[in-house]
């Protein structure tokens, strides 16, 4: 590629042309399409210093904005509704979720297992879940346990008393593997639900601390 | 766990990120919600060098995770870095938004002087403590006006047209200085 092409191309990715023929040469030119890709990584690096948090609200109106799967309702009733029994299902080995965060999230052979948490406060958790390695990643958005810790659970399909998944990183990404007696209560169906507990997470067997945000697991 | 420590972290950020956007072409909503977490402090920071006001900003970033809902399907991992991709992405689609609505700067800009600046800037400094990109190292190696003009390119969206106005030079003037600054960009960079 010349000279005169290649800054052609240059031109394109910074904007500086609103040339209708460089844009559908774009379209039409593969070696040309290539330099402009180029340019514009090169381009997308003068973006590297910046960054900054948006507000805890603005993913809840994307979310509004494209379309819903099956996300339970943010009213947290249930929890009112079972708490009381939860003591009875504590004996089941609680796995501290806390202990090995990863920063990896788990690739995806065959169809995983998805929910979408959400809550009225702006909290947030995406948990993507593959049943043949038993790892469950936790993406959180906005939640913030202050000085305590956030705590995942989960009331498996058929079930009304929510059971402990422990205590997770709230700030960042993480992946750990359930154990098979936690990875029994996690199907399609089940619904995941996030309380803001005290450090180490709530001492009861039930949540003590508010529900932030819930949601159902779907499969992809 | 299995420990991933022998992979450094920016190229294993890079993998999941390519995956949650294969997600996200699937039309998979959680997969859109880690992009989110995973990008949104680095797109927002963008939108609001883009816009200057936060109100601005957040409205753009609307639109541009509805974009990336959109067309996650033509990126392709193999080709490209999803980092750069989406950043390219943001800019494009906010600089569109403020051309739509007519808040494109027009300001007139005070070029700065020919001579580099020894001491590097404070957005050069920034880059220095964190992951840098080669061009923020490339473009400091250019006369400082001619770096002016491809910045504010870049983040204001301004053509030659609109550059030869705000900078009161000749167009010719302007595109010829902007065309060989591009070339020794590029020697710098390849």
């Amino acid at each position: 590629m010349n000279d005169d092409d290649d800054l052609l191309a240059a031109e394109l990715a910074l904007g500086l042309i609103g040339d209708s023929a460089a844009t559908s040469r774009r379209a039409q030119d593969g070696a040309f399409a290539a330099r402009v890709a180029w340019w514009e990584d090169q381009f997308a690096g003068l973006t590297t210093p910046l960054a900054m948090e948006p507000s805890a609200q603005l993913w809840p109106r994307i979310a509004a904005r494209i379309p819903q799967n099956d996300n339970a309702p943010t009213n947290v009733l249930w929890w009112k509704l079972t708490s009381g029994a939860l003591a009875a299902v504590a004996a089941i080995s609680l796995f501290m979720l806390a202990q090995r965060p990863q920063i990896e999230l788990p690739p995806q052979p065959g169809a995983p297992a998805v929910a979408s948490l959400a809550g009225e406060t702006g909290s947030a958790m995406a948990i993507s879940y593959d049943s043949a390695t038993r790892r469950i990643a936790l993406a959180p958005i906005a939640l913030d346990p202050g000085k305590g810790d956030a705590e995942l659970w989960v009331i498996p399909v058929g079930a009304d008393k929510a059971v402990s998944l422990g205590v997770f990183d709230a700030r960042k990404p993480s992946s750990h593997q359930l154990n098979p007696a936690q990875a029994r209560l996690v199907a399609a169906g089940a619904t995941f639900a996030v309380s803001l507990e005290q450090r180490g997470g709530s001492p009861t067997g039930q949540h003590v601390g508010p529900i932030v945000a819930s949601g159902k697991m779907v499969e992809t | 766990m299995a420990s991933e420590s022998t992979e450094n972290p920016a190229s294993l950020e890079r993998a999941a990120l390519s995956r949650a956007l294969a997600g996200v072409a699937r039309q998979d909503r959680a997969a859109l919600q880690e992009v989110y977490c995973r990008t949104s402090r680095k797109l927002f920071g963008i939108c609001l060098r883009i816009f200057g006001e936060r109100a601005d900003a957040e409205d753009a970033m609307q639109d541009v995770y509805i974009t990336i809902w959109n067309r996650a399907g033509s990126f392709d991992p193999a080709r490209g870095n999803p980092i750069s991709w989406l950043a390219t992405l943001t800019r494009n689609r906010a600089i569109d938004i403020l051309r739509a609505s007519g808040r494109r700067p027009t300001a007139p800009i005070e070029l700065a002087a020919e001579v580099a600046d020894e001491s590097p800037d404070a957005e050069a400094q920034l880059v220095e403590q964190g992951e840098d990109a080669r061009i923020n190292h490339c473009i400091e190696g250019l006369a400082k006006s001619d770096a002016q003009m491809i910045r504010t390119a870049f983040f204001e969206g301004s053509t030659y047209a609109d550059l030869a106005a705000r900078v009161s030079l000749p167009l010719g003037t302007v595109k010829s200085r902007i065309r060989r600054a591009l070339l020794k960009l590029r020697e710098c960079l390849s």
